[in-house]
């Protein structure tokens, strides 16, 4: 789970953070290595303390944080929240390799082109309710903006 | 002038004891004991209890007692002080209050109120003498276990994952939980290992001198002094400001015998005035 907002520990280190995710305790492929391979420099900051990075970074602390926990199912609440565009494209670029094992995503995206262009399902919900529901690709902008403003 | 500052030293030592607790459970739950005199006091005559019991030696009275602190403080947190916490500080200020005066009846109605000690034999009057100033055996011991009991509490929290699970719930209590963390359980551990530094502090005061069921509050005044001269929730800070609260009484006692206590209330006054936020500030908004 990536909670809104990211929701680091403040007086903990990077590495610190990252490693409460293994409080679950379940076995699994993510290790410190590997988040440190996925987003490098963490590793080069891993021990300072999470609220000196950047936004992007602590975002990155946040997925790796998730990530330690080796969940089946990795939730994402709006984590381009609050940041600039080439960072968002950076985070979202990594994205891939963690689907490539065998991991599920769940992203809550309010940005409707960066949804359809990294997620294979697109589910578009109105009140609660599922307004939309299809393969990212098939779906047309205006089934979207139809579904959104119901115009 | 030096012996000043030396039995100063040593006499913050034992303050440093009395205040390690306070500070960490302020830190890890901001809960502010006010029965931590009391229980120091409890500590104490239990120990001169357990002693007269089984026959054991002090010191090892007091090692005995340190674990069963620990259970104590578990339970006391996990039963009762953890039904306190929340935004509003006041149900643990009023619940720890009424501890308080609990404990000081009870131990009224067990021991009455004659002060007893806890009888340590030679090592209280045993001292030894460097060039002109003599120092007692016992307070450097004291003063010893404050330095180490701090190194330990600092090395818990920076580099054990009991450390970082306090410092991560007292940071974001969810998020926390989000990670798998049981905070109910974090804070018993954390009180626990509060009541071992209790029990010792009990057990040292009545070495050193005699303890009486109303001596709490006064302990609680000194342990709250230390901590907040420090700044609330850092080990260093609290140590640094139980040695500043021990010294500035000695020099006050040496002034006058009936200044020493006012001396340092003083003092501490002086300290909020100018820095109110004490003087190593390590808690986060």
């Amino acid at each position: 789970m990536v909670p809104e907002g990211r929701r680091l520990f403040p007086s903990l280190t990077v590495e610190e953070n990252l490693l409460m995710g293994t409080l679950s305790g379940r076995q699994g492929a993510w290790n410190l290595a590997r988040v440190f391979k996925l987003f490098p420099i963490l590793q080069e900051k891993r021990y300072m303390p999470s609220t000196s990075l950047s936004g992007g970074q602590q975002q990155m602390v946040a997925i790796g944080r998730a990530l330690m926990s080796n969940p089946r199912l990795l939730l994402c609440d709006e984590i381009s929240l609050g940041l600039a565009p080439v960072v968002i494209r950076e985070i979202y670029a990594a994205l891939p390799s963690i689907v490539e094992e065998g991991m599920s995503l769940l992203i809550v995206e309010q940005d409707v082109q960066l949804a359809m262009q990294v997620s294979s399902r697109v589910v578009c919900l109105q009140e609660g309710l599922v307004s939309l529901e299809g393969k990212s690709g098939e779906l047309t902008r205006d089934q979207i903006s139809k579904a959104y403003f119901g115009i | 002038m030096t012996e000043i500052i030396l039995q100063g030293l040593l006499l913050g030592g034992l303050y440093a004891l009395f205040a390690l607790g306070q500070s960490l459970m302020f830190g890890v739950m901001r809960l502010t004991n006010t029965a931590q005199g009391d229980f120091i006091i409890l500590g104490g005559f239990f120990a001169i209890s357990m002693v007269a019991a089984t026959g054991l030696s002090a010191g090892w009275g007091l090692l005995v007692i340190i674990p069963i602190a620990y259970l104590a403080g578990y339970a006391l947190q996990r039963f009762v002080l953890n039904g306190t916490l929340g935004r509003d500080p006041l149900p643990s200020l009023v619940v720890t209050f009424g501890l308080s005066i609990i404990i000081q009846n009870l131990l009224l109605e067990i021991y009455s109120a004659d002060p007893r000690s806890l009888e340590v034999g030679n090592i209280a009057l045993a001292s030894f003498s460097l060039s002109d100033i003599t120092i007692g055996v016992l307070p450097l011991l004291t003063f010893g276990i404050a330095v180490f009991a701090t190194i330990c509490l600092q090395a818990l929290f920076s580099y054990t994952s009991l450390g970082r699970s306090f410092r991560a719930v007292s940071d974001d209590r969810e998020a926390a939980q989000l990670m798998g963390l049981k905070p109910a359980i974090v804070y018993a551990q954390a009180t626990g290992i509060a009541f071992m530094l209790i029990a010792l502090a009990g057990g040292l005061q009545a070495m050193r001198t005699t303890i009486a069921p109303s001596d709490g509050p006064m302990l609680l005044l000194f342990a709250f002094e230390a901590v907040i001269i420090g700044g609330m929730g850092s080990f260093w800070g609290t140590l640094v400001g139980a040695l500043l609260l021990g010294l500035t009484q000695q020099i006050g006692f040496r002034l006058d015998p009936g200044w020493g206590i006012w001396f340092g209330h003083l003092m501490f006054l002086v300290v909020l005035v100018i820095r109110p936020q004490g003087l190593f500030p390590k808690t986060r908004g």
